[in-house]
């Protein structure tokens, strides 16, 4: 999950950085070139800095991550600034969805996301599960729900 | 246009059902527009084909000379007419809908076909409007709720009454049908709860729904009638008006009648003030004219309106959350109105959803506890022990205030020096309103329900039966760890929550583990 998180939030801020470039040499290079030299200088520093940022951010998420499935509830706990605990009943559940996008299943991950009548913020999502795995939650999460 | 229109009505008696369908599939009702709903119904078209009429007749306008242009945009706008017609009556003979036992469909389009099914047990909602046009004409609108949370998932237009009546009865009968278990009083009970008159519930006093107007926050509507006021001000006196203006501003600068114009300017501020709020009352008045609130099988049933009107039904079953709401205005004039969201219309983002959930537009604060015993007899109402949140929700609110006053005399004091400072003071309200937030706040496990309470001029409180609960949620900002508070977040079916902040970290967990346990052993189904 690491890689995979490090590898979303590079992209954003690659195309973040770009965006920054092209909308600050222009203004630089209308003054003179050092200037936009500077400015150029002023955005690469910030890019570097917010991915060391967001590498240390990213290690702490995937250490408070933490999520329990019983045969009643299903529990996750994340947030490194807000802390989020969310319980959700198994019993609530309508649908279970297995993702893979291009880059997990480049590195092989999946996710999980159970789905709850709540709307958004009510469903329960695991990122980064090998997809046998995902595959045997799915199947435990669902066997659990025709059980109550 | 009509290539494809061969046959609107594809053999109407027979049933559709794909090959392999164990149970058997009976046509309850169906029919399509009455013959009447031609002219409401085309009235809109009309109303779409004008810009059209008016670009291409501009058009012509530019383009020819002037002398027969004229009658071109006539002749032009006549030839719509028919087209119109011809489009009006293709609608007309193409909408179709059938109720089987199983599901509603509905066939309509000219030019794209649309065919609309819905199984039956995924309708939420029954209900049916009426304008004031369509009133006239006896004529009806069906409309049908799912739990799409999209408000009307759709819409049966302009059929006759009767009709209206046996879709209904239809549809009761064929919800009965599916589930037997709905009603569990035995076989001889669903019968006899077929018969079983309407129970007259609440009915709203004119007063009421007047005062709910006056204390209506509806600034749009009141910028509109400043803007109309205006323009009528500036229609009448026209040119007159900026005569006298221009000299009396040049006035102010020689004289001192500086008071008499100031005067003025707030007199007609608060003239087009009183009208759009009068006017905001008068449209709140219009549309939950004789609003009652009855009940049948378990089922409310909401009738209202004066020029429109709307019946909204809604099983008790379905009902997510009941919200008590008092704004401070409200509060003052001991005003309540009650909204309950079922899945298919927990969001407020539409007017008509909003005017959906609203389960009673407006009551007096004395019948809330027998309206809310009225809608889940079970609840306790007046034996509900409310348990406060931390207190330290008060020292939150005060130091939010010096925070923000402080930010404010820093930013003021290098400007204006001195008096500055007296931006801290801005610290005052926010520790009242943390007092009096503190005082409101509460929330209760109560039998099959979770009850929760704040506010700070105003009172909200909200009920959630503990079968509608789908997740909690429990968040907590890094100042909120340091304090050891957390927020908790009761989520509901179609995306309404109800939040609790300022909860002590423990009875936070205890409240989260209670909830989510109470919740999973009550099965919650949309149906």
């Amino acid at each position: 999950v690491v890689t995979y998180w490090t590898v979303g939030g590079l992209v954003r801020l690659l195309v973040l950085g770009a965006v920054l470039t092209m909308g600050v040499l222009p203004a630089g290079a209308s003054l003179s070139s050092e200037a936009a030299i500077g400015s150029l200088a002023g955005v690469g520093g910030f890019v570097i800095a917010a991915a060391i940022g967001l590498l240390i951010l990213t290690k702490a998420r995937y250490k408070r991550f933490r999520f329990a499935v019983s045969d009643r509830f299903l529990y996750v706990r994340d947030g490194v600034i807000w802390h989020r605990e969310k319980v959700i009943p198994v019993s609530r559940m309508q649908h279970v969805d297995i993702q893979q996008g291009p880059v997990e299943r480049a590195i092989g991950l999946a996710s999980l996301s159970v789905f709850t009548a709540g709307g958004g913020v009510a469903t329960f999502r695991l990122p980064g599960l090998d997809p046998e795995y995902g595959r045997h939650l799915r199947d435990r999460v669902l066997a659990a729900r025709d059980a109550t | 246009v009509s290539s494809q229109g061969q046959s609107p009505l594809s053999q109407p008696g027979e049933p559709e059902a794909p090959a392999g369908e164990p149970q058997p599939d009976h046509v309850l009702a169906e029919g399509g527009l009455h013959p009447l709903s031609l002219f409401p119904r085309m009235l809109p078209l009309f109303g779409r084909m004008l810009p059209v009429v008016l670009v291409i007749g501009a058009q012509m306008f530019m383009g020819d000379d002037r002398s027969g242009s004229v009658g071109s945009v006539v002749a032009f706008g006549l030839l719509v007419v028919p087209v119109v017609f011809v489009a009006g009556y293709l609608e007309y003979r193409r909408y179709h809908y059938r109720l089987t036992t199983r599901e509603l469909q509905i066939v309509h389009g000219i030019l794209s076909r649309h065919e609309r099914r819905i199984p039956i047990d995924r309708i939420q909602d029954l209900g049916s409007e009426q304008t004031l046009l369509r009133r006239m004409l006896g004529l009806e609108t069906v409309t049908v709720e799912t739990a799409s949370g999209e408000g009307a998932e759709a819409k049966i237009d302009a059929i006759g009454p009767e009709q209206a009546e046996l879709l209904r009865e239809a549809l009761g009968r064929a919800h009965r049908f599916k589930r037997p278990q709905a009603s569990e009083s035995g076989p001889t009970g669903t019968e006899a709860a077929g018969q079983r008159p309407a129970t007259l519930v609440f009915r709203t006093s004119p007063l009421a729904l007047l005062l709910r107007g006056l204390t209506d926050n509806r600034a749009g509507l009141i910028l509109v009638a400043a803007a109309w006021v205006l323009d009528l001000i500036q229609d009448v006196r026209g040119a007159e008006l900026v005569d006298q203006v221009l000299p009396m501003l040049a006035g102010v600068l020689d004289d001192t009648n500086l008071y008499e114009v100031a005067l003025t300017i707030v007199l007609g501020l608060l003239a087009v003030f009183a009208v759009g709020w009068v006017l905001s009352a008068g449209a709140t008045l219009v549309h939950f004219y004789g609003f009652t609130l009855s009940e049948r099988d378990e089922v409310f049933q909401r009738r209202f309106g004066l020029l429109t009107t709307h019946t909204y039904s809604m099983p008790r079953r379905r009902i997510q959350c009941l919200r008590l709401e008092q704004s401070w205005l409200r509060r003052l004039v001991g005003l309540i109105v009650l909204r309950a969201d079922n899945a298919g219309s927990a969001g407020e983002q539409s007017q008509e959803q909003a005017s959906r959930s609203t389960f009673v537009p407006a009551a007096f604060r004395g019948r809330a506890q027998e309206l809310v015993t009225s809608v889940f007899p079970d609840v306790g109402w007046s034996a509900i022990r409310f348990r406060r949140v931390s207190a330290k929700m008060m020292r939150r609110y005060a130091v939010r205030g010096l925070v923000l006053g402080g930010a404010g005399a820093a930013a003021l004091v290098p400007l204006v020096g001195r008096p500055g400072w007296g931006a801290l003071l801005a610290a005052v309200p926010f520790a009242l309103a943390g007092w009096l937030a503190y005082r409101k706040a509460g929330y209760c496990m109560q039998g099959d329900y979770f009850v929760a309470r704040w506010g700070i001029a105003g009172l909200y409180r909200a009920l959630v039966p503990l079968h509608a609960v789908q997740a909690v949620l429990l968040r907590r900002s890094p100042f909120e760890r340091a304090q050891g508070l957390a927020r908790m977040t009761v989520f509901v079916a179609g995306g309404a929550s109800v939040t609790v902040s300022h909860l002590p970290w423990e009875a936070a967990q205890g409240l989260v583990t209670d909830l989510g346990r109470e919740a999973a052993c009550r099965p919650f189904s949309l149906a």
